[in-house]
């Protein structure tokens, strides 16, 4: 208890996530008596996992299909789509983000690239800035639902689940909310003219690469030809490769590029690694064993438990960032999940839609910052402006929370 | 010095994760085409090599806050209550960092004793792998100290943090502007 207030403590202070975690687990350590060498023992021989080396080789493919304008390209099959109905470029935004999140696995990378694409084209087509920045940092929330999403391969490692179900399962709720998102945006701007088309020529042409990449990985993985991690890998080397062939990135680039992309996964991957030295402790300190006993007295059943569950990732999730909390609470909470016949796969969903909300919501809700940044409005302003995806998001979530078929369906049908 | 220390953790990282790259493409192409040059040690290899340049990438996280946190409490405090907890900051990640390092050296000076090795066909010695963390912290604990210095010596704050997903020093910038906050995902 003590352990989790230093933690909040350090980590609202300011402090670097993974070094609060960091000391915070050390300090678990040797209030238990345990060598702080074997502190170190843990890190080292869990971070030796090949599942968890699919995060840096996503990460190099969407670094490198960004800088290859691969971003652009599906913005301008979005246009050519979607542009000509009402609310043209918000519905460019939602489509092109459900594109976008299939490269990049990161809802942080998502609202960053399609919020600098798009919004300035939004402004200067005079749509109410307050929408614009709601519409696409809501939307670039997608990026951690549709697979190949980041934090699934990151829940997937913590919980010894099967990467490429959760992947499906992640499909249908993020083609929902992708759904729910267009129907609000339609609603929305029924009576605003409609703006002219800024593409129409052979964008599916164009756009064929940043399709058929991600697709040729992913039919790699569901085949059984490879695993996601070597999946994770070819879609790099070909993001490497096209963004060479198309002349867009010199091959003096390549190095440089590729160090960016690792230290943008640093920051991650430490996250993980001291999270998992704390998972350990968790473990071995029988907390989820004392839990599973003092839930059987509370007499709770699965939707009311679910319930709990969802009240507290969204406190969490409003004062931790997105990594921390999955890592945080699901060695607590995954022995818990079969006491009440929760499928892990289904809880996943559950916690990553819970996540999507938790980067809307102030005051660590990146995708506010991140928008903000981008179209020089006030925090203030984006919090309005994400409010009404916000509750369509809260809508999905009770719908994901309390329909499993929306999440296992996919995955039961595939792998039986 | 700072700047011959980035180009080389640029290059010792970028080529790290090329060589990563290059033995996953190897080991699965081999796999179902060529199976008789097909390697077993080519999924630890690769693991080995990204684990080194994560660490390694981990100093010039700290010069640019890359590093994931929040900033809220700083912004709202601004001044000396923001820099004195930034002094803070920086003096608990030095002190963690030269822990750690030392509690790293300690596991890899095991493995040495006892020579442990991994189970594959290239019984690659596990002190080389664990070395990785107790580098990455060193040069971590470097930059803090440097960071450190710079908050008592009234310099500016560093940039706003950025969370992964994010790029961190973008090389060919058609990227936005860093976002004051802090996430993951």
């Amino acid at each position: 208890m003590l352990a989790a207030l230093l933690f909040l403590l350090l980590a609202s202070a300011g402090v670097s996530i993974y070094l609060a975690l960091g000391i915070s687990s050390a300090l678990l350590f040797a209030a238990d008596g345990e060598s702080l060498s074997g502190f170190v023992q843990v890190i080292v021989d869990r971070l030796n996992s090949q599942t968890l080396m699919a995060v840096p080789f996503f990460v190099i493919a969407a670094t490198f299909m960004r800088r290859g304008g691969m971003a652009r390209t599906l913005v301008e099959l979005a246009d050519a789509s979607v542009g000509g109905l009402p609310g043209g470029l918000a519905l460019v935004a939602i489509f092109a983000a459900t594109l976008f999140a299939a490269i990049s696995g990161s809802s942080l990378a998502t609202a960053m690239a399609m919020g600098t694409l798009l919004i300035p084209e939004m402004l200067r087509q005079s749509y109410d800035r307050k929408f614009a920045v709601g519409v696409v940092g809501a939307s670039g929330t997608l990026g951690i639902l549709i697979p190949p999403s980041l934090a699934l391969i990151v829940f997937g490692v913590v919980a010894e689940q099967s990467v490429p179900k959760l992947f499906l399962a992640g499909v249908v709720p993020g083609l929902l909310q992708a759904a729910l998102f267009a129907l609000l945006v339609v609603f929305r701007m029924r009576n605003h003219p409609l703006p002219p088309r800024t593409t129409r020529r052979a964008p599916l042409r164009r756009a064929l690469p940043a399709l058929g990449l991600p697709a040729f990985a992913m039919g790699g993985i569901y085949s059984g030809l490879v695993t996601v991690t070597e999946a994770a890998a070819l879609l790099a080397a070909l993001a490497i490769a096209a963004g060479l062939a198309s002349r867009s990135i010199r091959p003096g680039e390549v190095v440089p590029l590729l160090a960016d992309a690792m230290r943008t996964c640093a920051g991650l991957i430490l996250i993980v690694a001291f999270a998992m030295a704390l998972g350990h402790w968790i473990t071995i300190s029988q907390i989820p064993a004392r839990l599973v006993e003092a839930s059987a007295g509370l007499e709770l059943s699965a939707w009311q438990f679910l319930l709990l569950m969802n009240l507290v990732m969204l406190l969490l999730g409003a004062v931790l960032e997105v990594l921390s909390v999955i890592l945080i609470t699901v060695p607590i909470v995954l022995p818990l999940l079969p006491e009440f016949g929760i499928d892990p796969i289904h809880y996943a969903i559950i916690v990553v839609v819970n996540m999507e909300l938790a980067l809307l919501t102030p005051p660590i809700g990146l995708n506010l910052f991140v928008l903000s940044g981008i179209s020089k409005a006030p925090l203030s302003e984006v919090i309005r402006g994400v409010a009404p995806f916000s509750i369509v998001l809260g809508a999905l979530l009770l719908l994901v929370t309390f329909v499993p078929l929306l999440t296992l369906t996919l995955p039961k049908w595939v792998f039986g | 010095m700072e700047r011959r220390l980035r180009l080389a953790e640029d290059w010792a990282i970028g080529v790290l994760a090329l060589a990563a790259l290059g033995i996953a493409l190897y080991g699965t192409l081999t796999r179902y085409m060529l199976p008789h040059f097909a390697a077993d040690w080519s999924e630890e290899a690769f693991v080995y090599a990204v684990i080194w340049a994560i660490w390694l990438s981990g100093g010039r996280l700290v010069v640019t806050g890359g590093h994931v946190r929040s900033d809220w409490l700083l912004r709202v405090l601004g001044g000396r209550a923001a820099r004195a907890l930034e002094a803070l900051h920086s003096t608990l990640g030095f002190a963690f960092c030269i822990a750690f390092c030392f509690f790293g050296f300690d596991v890899v000076r095991l493995a040495l004793q006892l020579n442990e090795r991994s189970d594959s066909t290239l019984h690659f010695p596990m002190a080389l792998y664990y070395l990785a963390m107790p580098v990455g912290l060193l040069l971590m604990a470097a930059r803090y100290a440097t960071h450190l210095r710079g908050v008592l010596r009234g310099q500016t704050l560093p940039t706003a943090p950025l969370a992964p997903g994010a790029p961190v020093e973008p090389i060919a910038p058609p990227d936005p502007p860093a976002p004051p906050g802090a996430e993951s995902r």
